[in-house]
């Protein structure tokens, strides 16, 4: 492989690794809201039901 | 009765959103396609689209998908009818329906080639039998008729649509989720393996290896940089990341719907995007091109992807350089096909659970039963590519719903949350209970460049040439015309390239246009039964509440 293509790859890699483990660490370490139904029923209340 | 269901846990959702955008797409498109556009160069391109169409897109989707979840509505019909007052935003909903239903029904057929060709890997068939004779037997192209029934790929067709369905009638927890939570894993342990492996052939060394893998990899990275300044380039890359998101189909919006009104949509949608994006670029680029390098040489490489696919590759020659690999030969063909059938699952389960929601939401089926329809509705609808396959009406579903129809549900659906929704409401909604802080530059990208991103992936499919971009520019500013491609939209309409245009030969037997514009007018008559579903649901509605 040429010196650039080495670069482009090594770069592009860099880049993709980071932010992918980056983000999925967080949502690993952060937990879920707890679920609003309520909120959820005065909406259907609200036009569909 | 609609009952409301929960994704249960976070990282079941976002492997579940990964694996909806991973597909086949990954492994075979990504890296055929940067290999004939500029290489190395062609990445520069591909991210700015990915950062400035790709995850404003990604979270568009998941807002409106969210906002029309706390109303009950799980698909597209309803999701948009809540995004303004407007009668018609309910039918713009008719895409996430139609495109769900046709996209299902061929990807489906795609997956069972994968899961028969795990079947026939461990069988040693392809260590006996040439691949590149067994798949047209196999798809009835060299039955001498356009209207003979492929047994053996109706059979695996079948089971892999029995697989969809039962899965489906699990509900997300149970089905969908347990799926990306084995399905993802999976895939990436098999291409980490075949990558692993592949890299390491060489010359001397392995029996059969030609050239250096390296080489192939070179082939991918290696920066061309006049590729920059080529409108072909920016196109094919933003057109790869279009579809390589899985945005334009709804599948997002009836995930995301089953959160709850304060939950993270921000940081889920960048963890999925980005995760599709390793998948994409250094599992999909690190395996295809520099394996099949090794063994054909990089010639006969730039060949084969010549038209931007990998498809010939994977699935014809592929299978017969595995037989230099000796006895882990079988398991390499099962790993490699193994990798495309969970790549082509997990995305598959995403099209078909909007159409369970959109069943159980506006016509109050129970899950069961929805699966069922469903199942049988994309059998009926499959049967005609399994069965057509030879005349071209495989290819008609692809091109019609799964290439262009995405395009125009993208495009409608971003100038509806700019501009009918409202930027005010859309960021807010974007921005509500992010985990991550979504930089306020967002807020302009997905008002104004997201929308002309799309719009310019539209336009230029609608008037794609024959050649390339700066060449048609200048034949039509010399007033020679434009020289449109036959398979841009309006070359397609127009049946341009073909000089024997005709629907009956002179023994009075069909031919392929023949089946080409008949699946047209099928795929019309879905999209306007679609239309009325939505018309007889918004009706039952009306009625339920006076």
């Amino acid at each position: 492989m040429t010196s650039s293509a080495w670069a482009m790859l090594t770069v592009t890699w860099t880049v993709v690794i980071f932010f992918t483990a980056r983000f999925f660490i967080k949502v690993l370490r952060t937990p879920i809201r707890p679920e609003r139904e309520r909120q959820m029923r005065d909406g259907i209340l609200e036009k569909d039901a | 009765m609609s009952t409301r269901e929960n994704w249960g846990t976070r990282v079941g959702l976002v492997l579940a959103m990964a694996g909806n955008a991973v597909g086949l797409g990954n492994f075979l498109r990504f890296p055929a396609q940067a290999a004939q556009n500029g290489g190395g160069a062609f990445l520069i391109p591909y991210f700015i689209s990915f950062v400035l169409m790709g995850i404003p897109l990604l979270w568009v989707e998941w807002a409106i998908g969210r906002h029309g979840g706390q109303y009950g509505h799980h698909s597209t019909p309803g999701s948009l009818d809540r995004l303004g007052s407007y009668w018609w935003l309910k039918y713009v909903g008719i895409f996430g329906l139609f495109t769900n239903l046709t996209v299902a029904a061929y990807y489906c057929y795609i997956e069972s080639w994968t899961l028969s060709y795990v079947w026939h890997s461990l069988a040693g068939t392809f260590q006996r039998v040439d691949p590149t004779t067994y798949f047209p037997e196999y798809l009835g192209v060299t039955e001498g008729s356009l209207f003979a029934v492929p047994v053996e790929a109706l059979f695996w067709f079948v089971v892999t649509l029995a697989l969809n369905t039962w899965i489906l009638s699990r509900g997300i927890a149970r089905g969908i989720e347990v799926a990306a939570k084995i399905g993802m894993p999976l895939l990436l342990l098999f291409a980490a393996i075949l990558a692993i492996r592949g890299l390491t052939l060489g010359v001397g060394e392995d029996p059969g290896v030609v050239q250096s893998p390296l080489e192939g990899l070179n082939f991918i990275w290696q920066p061309q940089l006049a590729g920059l300044t080529n409108p072909t380039t920016w196109l094919a890359a933003a057109g790869q990341i279009f579809f390589t998101m899985s945005v334009g189909m709804g599948t997002i919006h009836c995930y995301s719907a089953y959160l709850s009104k304060d939950q993270d949509i921000a940081l889920n949608g960048a963890s999925a995007g980005w995760m599709n994006e390793f998948v994409e670029v250094i599992l999909g680029g690190s395996l295809l091109i520099p394996i099949a390098t090794a063994y054909l040489g990089l010639q006969a490489v730039q060949a084969a992807t010549a038209g931007g696919s990998g498809f010939a590759l994977g699935f014809l020659t592929l299978p017969s350089l595995f037989s230099n690999w000796g006895a882990f030969a079988p398991a390499a063909g099962a790993l490699w096909f193994g990798l495309l059938f969970f790549a082509g699952v997990t995305s598959s389960l995403a099209m078909g659970q909007p159409i369970m929601a959109f069943l159980i939401d506006e016509f109050r089926f129970d899950r069961r039963h929805a699966a069922v329809l469903f199942g049988l509705t994309i059998f009926a609808l499959g049967f005609v590519c399994v069965w057509l396959y030879p005349g071209g009406a495989f290819d008609e579903f692809d091109f019609w719903t799964g290439t262009f129809g995405l395009v125009v549900f993208a495009l409608a659906e971003s100038f509806i949350f700019a501009f009918v929704f409202g930027m005010d409401r859309g960021w807010a909604e974007i921005t509500r209970g992010a985990d991550i802080a979504v930089p306020e530059i967002f807020r302009f990208v997905i008002k104004y460049i997201t929308p002309v991103f799309i719009l310019i992936i539209f336009v230029g499919s609608l008037i794609k040439p024959a050649g390339d971009w700066s060449a048609a520019a200048s034949s039509f500013a010399e007033g020679t015309g434009w020289p449109l491609a036959p398979d841009s939209v309006i070359g397609r309409v127009l049946h341009t390239g073909i000089d024997d245009y005709r629907w009956l030969t002179d023994e009075g037997r069909g031919t392929p246009y023949l089946i080409q514009d008949l699946t047209r007018v099928f795929l019309l008559l879905v999209f306007v039964g679609c239309g009325w579903l939505i018309y007889k649901a918004w009706e039952l509605k009306a009625r339920r509440s006076s």
